[in-house]
């Protein structure tokens, strides 16, 4: 055991096993949590990744996210009971974004969602919308996205792709874990554009106890995928 | 067979034996003894498994010398087992790894760990030694607390964080430390450069 002796208005936090100063930023608000990361590089390290929950309404998001710019990989949450209108003006540049609880996501929100992986859960989304997104992804709209995940009801896959120049492509796949549940409901698509691949959609369906979900992904060539992290194993790659 | 139509058995409560309460005996590394219920001990996973271990009958505990804690002091000890007393028989939390949203401290806990910051720090190394989950729970909390209101110059105060550039320095000692033959290397270096080499290898 340390035989730190501090000051009555100090506590050496990184003094202590990494358990339990884990524990402590985990415990801290957002605001503190914010304030730390700013004391060092080490830190800013150390409280990445960021796990928001907005579960109250009327918080003020702008002066929110203006501190989140930095953040590497955000969760962004949103209490489903909640009547809260996420504006459609904030900056959401990090390397992974996942969104969950997106009842609140519209086409113009993911339009400025230029992460390179980002994974979306529970949105409203319809095919008609996810069209859209598309036609602009391929027209360059969100050039860092490298990746992208929507857990959402059924597609119809005639209208996601509806006036998107595609290809079927079977050599493509997206799972190579034998631990990964998911089916594939089509023939991989890629999107071409001018005689390129730009990306390639997949449509999946994960059952478990008998509940269906079912996933769309856009993924750019070559990308290796990082599968929605669930106990840091659903890694795979394209 | 129903339940209406189980046989009634009369039961003479007083044949019954009552489960005497056992306390054991620990000792501190600065020699001061604590008794401790049986119910109090399983606060703590660590001293739960060490007493299932020995196996001790209610005369082993009297008999034998008190468990010794070598890593703990007598003051922090005393804090541990007033919690652990306190709380005895409340339910564990599962450490699925996941993260409490609100955590509450308690009356009790905040009178307890109305500390100087020096005991509190042992209280945590030891609630984490011991394993003793809620305390570690409470006390973090506490830690955490203490961010609240503060600039990053105040909280590098209050942590005692060090700078990029105090990071950087430890990580150098590090890798000197964890590699000899590379400091060696790197001191030959240096006295060639000094005697006017400029070739090194």
């Amino acid at each position: 055991m340390s035989n730190f002796d501090p000051g009555l208005d100090t506590f050496p936090l990184f003094q202590t096993p990494s358990l339990v100063w884990e524990m402590v930023i985990l415990r801290m608000g957002l605001l503190e949590i914010f304030t730390l990361s700013f004391c060092s590089k080490n830190i800013y390290n150390a409280v990445q990744p960021v796990d928001l929950l907005i579960s109250k309404p009327n918080v003020k998001l702008e002066p929110l996210f203006e501190r989140l710019r930095t953040v590497k990989i955000l969760w962004f949450e949103v209490d489903r009971t909640l009547p809260v209108t996420v504006p459609i003006g904030l900056t959401w540049e990090h390397e992974e974004l996942v969104l969950d609880n997106a009842h609140w996501l519209t086409v113009p929100h993911l339009l400025l969602m230029n992460c390179k992986r980002l994974i979306i859960h529970n949105c409203l989304l319809q095919d008609f919308d996810i069209n859209l997104y598309l036609r602009h992804f391929v027209n360059g709209a969100v050039p860092l996205v490298e990746h992208l995940t929507i857990e959402a009801v059924r597609q119809d896959m005639m209208e996601v792709l509806e006036d998107i120049e595609c290809e079927e492509n079977p050599n493509r796949v997206l799972k190579t874990s034998p631990d990964d549940i998911r089916a594939m409901l089509i023939t991989p698509m890629d999107i071409r554009q001018n005689g390129e691949t730009i990306a390639t959609v997949f449509y999946t369906q994960e059952t478990s106890f008998s509940i269906s979900t079912y996933f769309l992904d856009v993924v750019k060539p070559s990308h290796i995928c990082v599968g929605p992290v669930d106990n840091g194993v659903s890694r795979y790659m394209i | 067979m129903s339940v209406e139509n189980a046989p009634v058995v009369d039961v003479d409560e007083a044949a019954i034996p009552v489960e005497k309460k056992m306390y054991y005996r620990f000792e501190s590394n600065d020699k001061k003894e604590f008794r401790v219920s049986e119910l109090a001990i399983q606060q703590s996973e660590t001293l739960n498994r060490l007493v299932e271990a020995m196996g001790y009958t209610s005369e082993d505990v009297e008999n034998k010398p008190a468990i010794a804690i070598e890593n703990i002091d007598g003051k922090t000890l005393k804090l541990v087992f007033q919690w652990c007393e306190h709380h005895k028989g409340e339910a564990i939390p599962v450490d699925d790894g996941s993260v409490p949203k609100i955590v509450e401290i308690p009356e009790f806990d905040a009178k307890l760990m109305d500390i100087d910051n020096g005991l509190l720090f042992k209280l945590i190394w030891a609630a984490d030694y011991l394993n003793i989950v809620q305390l570690l729970n409470v006390s973090c909390k506490k830690v955490a607390n203490m961010a609240q209101g503060k600039t990053p110059a105040q909280l590098r105060r209050v942590y005692l964080l060090p700078s990029d550039e105090e990071d950087e320095a430890a990580k150098r000692a590090a890798q000197e430390a964890q590699d000899p033959r590379a400091r060696e290397v790197e001191e030959e270096f240096e006295e060639r450069k000094r005697q006017g080499g400029n070739s090194f290898f």
